[in-house]
């Protein structure tokens, strides 16, 4: 086995083996790494993160190794360009957007609700930012011009809102009413 | 079982994730959006309305019309949708994001009043960076004056178009908001030159102990609108050009009706000019003493390296060929250019622009009657990138839409109202080229109105190739219609 090589333990015990080169785009594998001198010959236990999602992490990690782009990957904030007359002349939207989302990321999203949640809480833990922007992104392209009932049932939500009270929220948020 | 599968596919991301990711998501959305989100469930309602950072930014929108340059409302666009926003709207904003709020962008807010203002102050907004409220007419002098200094610290960028903005709200605004970079006080009538003598205000106003260094005065502004403030003359142009001729990059002076030709050459001081709009200036009109207004404007044309965008429609018999080509060949950046209605412009202009503006991406001449076939054809070989053409009025014929729809390959928008001479046979070319591959695919707007030689039919065979969200402006005889709009 070479050096190089560490061994993760998921939530539920199971041992995965990654190369130090891959998996250290996660920042908290990267500071534990560096405290102590050479690999570590135990297994890392990683108690939040169970291992079919430790699996796609590390899926996401081999594919993006070496894309140096894509690790130092910033979703910004549109507005923060330099102001000028005449930036565009379509529908000006102020909003954070991601933008070279690739096909390969379009294909590692399409996963349910649950798995997608879990790659979110993990790649938090495990400090990823591509992948939480690019999964925080999937989350909220789900409901990027969908209505209200259909966000309710993306998510399975059931209004509990009265009459009186839902006609009272549509009001206060007046301003989404033609969208 | 089956129970425990459902719960896996879908889940509550408001139950299950701290207010960072909360962020992380939701801050994909607009404030349209979230304010939908608000009424999917009271958990969701609470949550939300709680993080304050998510209602940082927001921009109240309202559809721009394809051709900026255009004014005329037959060629405008039907919006898709209005939407009008209210003091209400700013003051639920201004409650939710309280001293988080970046943003505020209103661009139609005719109803907008100074309870807006008020609430901005109320609910302490005092790290605002971009603040716009236009067209908003309701604003008093008064109370502006008190507001700025509450909340201007941060501002970079402050669209106003108040008609009661007057020379020393201007220079309250200046002297509270240091990190100001852009400013339009557009249509402020009751503004005049002396608004921007910031020398003698800094000397009037400020102890000279308080000054260490002149740069540090006042911001340092690299965009300045003041279209159609009608009291503007060429005394102006030389305040801002002394002011901010190291850190000028836009400057807007449309309609601005009592300049003179010697605004330009001032203006040709600024080296890092890239976007200059003067739109209906009469500078055709205006006299210049002693010098000749030619000269001036040619002198003008070729003193502009970094230009990106010029727009000097409407100025009758003024802009000739010869200038064109001298901006043509010393302006290799240029990205729009506007000379619409400009009488003495002939084909020669547009020899000149497809020959050297190879970055060329938007181009009105609509009015320009002198342009005819062999200017368009000599156009279209050569700028490559138009995204947007005006050639209404020409007379042009189907030879010109032929060489379109065989070399454009990018164009979004085209407007050939009035031209007579075009049939159906050249949009057809226009849409499919020689060969099939035409303008269909890009094409998203195309204006046909009053096309004495295209009917009906030609319409339905256009909505057929164009994309489905395409729309056709079209009017024959005199009914007005639009197709696809709305929708």
């Amino acid at each position: 086995m070479s050096s190089n090589i560490i061994k993760l333990q998921s939530s539920e015990g199971s041992i995965l083996e990654v190369s130090q080169d891959v998996i250290k785009q996660s920042k908290l594998i990267k500071s534990l790494l560096a405290d102590c001198d050479g690999p570590p010959n135990e297994a890392i236990p990683l108690p939040n993160v169970n291992g079919p999602i430790l699996a796609r992490v590390i899926e996401f990690c081999k594919h993006y190794q070496n894309d140096p782009q894509r690790l130092a990957m910033n979703s910004s904030l549109s507005n923060n360009k330099s102001f000028e007359f005449n930036e565009e002349y379509d529908d000006i939207n102020v909003q954070r957007t991601i933008e070279n989302v690739t096909e390969w990321d379009h294909e590692f999203f399409k996963v349910d609700q649950g798995t997608l949640f879990d790659l979110i809480l993990a790649a938090n833990y495990l400090g990823i930012p591509p992948l939480l922007d690019l999964a925080c992104y999937s989350v909220a392209n789900m409901m990027k011009g969908k209505s209200v009932e259909e966000i309710r049932s993306t998510f399975n939500i059931k209004s509990d809102f009265t009459p009186e009270e839902e006609e009272m929220v549509i009001r206060d948020n007046s301003w989404c009413k033609d969208l | 079982m089956s129970k425990s599968l459902e719960k896996k596919h879908h889940r509550d991301p408001i139950q299950i994730l701290n207010d960072d990711l909360i962020i992380g998501i939701f801050s994909y959305l607009n404030i349209h959006q979230l304010a939908k989100c608000v009424t999917v469930c009271e958990a969701w309602r609470q949550r939300l309305i709680s993080i304050p950072t998510l209602w940082s930014n927001a921009h109240f929108s309202y559809p721009i019309d394809p051709f900026l340059c255009a004014d005329s409302p037959q060629r405008r666009s039907f919006p898709n949708r209005t939407r009008v926003t209210q003091d209400s709207h700013i003051e639920t904003l201004a409650t939710l994001a309280g001293p988080s709020l970046q943003s505020v962008i209103v661009t139609y807010g005719p109803l907008i009043t100074d309870a807006s203002l008020e609430s901005l102050v109320v609910h302490d907004c005092r790290n605002l960076v971009e603040m716009e409220f236009a067209p908003a007419d309701m604003f008093s002098s008064e109370l502006l004056a008190t507001i700025i200094p509450e909340i201007g610290h941060k501002l970079r960028r402050l669209v106003l178009s108040p008609n009661v903005i007057e020379d020393d709200d201007l220079q309250t605004i200046m002297k509270e908001c240091p990190s100001l970079d852009y400013l339009s006080v557009a249509g402020g009538k009751a503004l005049t030159p002396e608004a921007f003598d910031l020398q003698k205000f800094y000397k009037d106003h400020i102890d000279s102990d308080d000054i260490n260094s002149d740069s540090e005065l006042f911001p340092r502004l690299s965009s300045i609108n003041i279209a159609a403030c009608s009291k503007m003359d060429d005394t102006v142009t030389m305040y801002i050009v002394s002011n901010f001729n190291n850190t000028l990059k836009h400057i807007n002076l449309s309609e601005c009706n009592n300049m003179t030709a010697h605004s330009l050459t001032l203006l040709s001081q600024c080296r890092f000019l890239e976007v200059i709009l003067l739109n209906n200036m009469k500078l055709a009109e205006n006299t210049v003493d002693g010098d000749d207004k030619r000269s001036l404007v040619l002198e003008f044309m070729g003193a502009l390296p970094n230009l990106r965008i010029l727009h000097i429609a409407g100025q009758d018999d003024l802009i000739d060929d010869e200038m064109i080509g001298v901006l043509a060949r010393n302006s290799p950046n240029l990205e729009e250019l506007d000379i619409s209605d400009s009488l003495r412009i002939t084909s020669e202009s547009l020899v000149a622009l497809g020959q050297f503006c190879k970055k060329l991406r938007i181009l009105d001449v609509s009015g320009c009657w002198g342009c005819r076939d062999d200017g368009v054809i000599a156009l279209i070989i050569g700028a490559q990138n138009l995204t947007h053409l005006d050639l209404s009025t020409l007379s042009i014929t189907d030879a010109s839409l032929r060489c379109i729809g065989n070399n454009s390959f990018h164009l979004k928008k085209l407007a050939v109202d009035l031209c007579q001479r075009i049939t159906g046979n050249g949009i057809k070319y226009l849409l499919e080229g020689d060969n099939g591959l035409g303008c269909a695919f890009t094409l998203l707007d195309l204006s046909l109105i009053q096309c004495k030689n295209i009917d009906e039919s030609v319409v339905e065979w256009c909505q057929g190739r164009l994309h489905h969200n395409a729309s056709i402006l079209y009017e024959f005889g005199s009914v007005y219609r639009g197709v696809n709009d709305g929708n």
